[in-house]
């Protein structure tokens, strides 16, 4: 018992610690009931729903460090779902086979990944962050070799999302093309005079691009 | 504008429209002012305006070039806007988004 108390002492204070880091984001949407992850859902963004072990500390410690390696985004929200075996309800009825397992939806509510693996749910984020409202000819399809006019390694690498705006008419891809060869080209104006428009006007447009 | 020799404190000035910060020459206030009209309300356009960029020092081809700049950022913003795109990997950020 002596030999015992120090280790037990440690696990209840670092284990509120890691909790309370962990809830600075993440929110507790079920603790064993049944639930609708579409009814959780950041909207316009992109979900990690994230089915851990109460009640284990290693598990309380892989959400801290996923916390900590998701970007910082308002568009982005981590749910998490308190699991004590995988008998629990909300197990069973996402087939969740082992803990911890993070459902990875899409602002459409698709899944983009199902995975244990912390490089698999970064990127699985990052693929959700950069998706478009509006259907686009995404780096993957067969004929974005084609609308793109690009190397495999560039589609590989992932296109500017402002390109992929302009996929779904090869005619206004050239436009695009045009138009971007218009900007950065010396034209009556100088390149900086263009970059200082351009910054202006999206400043002004409210535009993140 | 980074590319372009521009300063930090310019590119934020002006990606945040705040163009009082920026140290810029009384030309480029005009151009700017005109991009402005241009931009936020079109049908404002008059010709004491295209005047004073005139009495600026720009010619008829450049406002007409600055016309087209606005015009080709207006378009991709809204179509960047319409897919809701965020800002671009190492593109600009905003200061309190800086880590």
């Amino acid at each position: 018992m002596r030999r015992l108390l120090p280790i037990a002492l440690v696990a209840v204070t670092v284990a509120p610690a890691l909790a309370q880091r962990a809830a600075s984001r993440a929110t507790v949407i079920s603790t064993g009931r049944r639930v609708t992850l579409t009814e959780h859902l950041r909207r316009e963004g992109t979900t990690v729903f994230l089915f851990v072990n109460a009640t284990s500390a290693m598990e309380q410690a892989f959400v801290a460090d996923l916390e900590a390696r998701l970007p910082e985004s308002d568009r982005l929200a981590l749910r998490l779902i308190q699991v004590r075996d995988l008998q629990a309800p909300v197990a069973v009825q996402h087939e969740i086979t082992a803990t911890p397992t993070a459902l990875v939806l899409d602002r459409f509510g698709r899944t983009l990944a199902r995975t244990s693996e912390p490089d698999e749910i970064v990127a699985a984020v990052g693929k959700g962050l950069r998706m478009g409202r509006l259907r686009w000819i995404e780096e993957t399809d067969p004929r974005a070799p084609e609308v793109y006019r690009t190397s495999p390694e560039r589609l590989r690498r992932g296109l500017p999302g402002i390109v992929k705006t302009m996929s779904l008419r090869s005619d206004v891809m050239e436009m695009f093309r045009i138009m971007s060869e218009i900007h950065f080209s010396e034209g009556y104006l100088d390149r900086r005079t263009h970059e200082l428009i351009a910054a202006y006007v999206s400043a002004l447009n409210e535009c993140k691009f | 504008m980074r590319s372009q020799g521009a300063s930090q404190e310019l590119v934020d000035a002006v990606a945040t429209g705040n163009l009082r910060a920026a140290r810029l020459s009384e030309k480029e206030r005009t151009l700017l002012e005109f991009v402005k009209v241009l931009t936020l309300e079109p049908a404002a356009m008059t010709d004491a305006l295209v005047e004073a960029m005139r009495q600026a020092g720009w010619s008829d081809e450049q406002i007409w070039e600055a016309a087209v700049e606005v015009s080709i950022f207006s378009f991709l913003n809204r179509m960047a806007d319409v897919y809701g795109l965020d800002y671009p990997a190492g593109g600009w950020l905003p200061p309190r988004e800086r880590r």
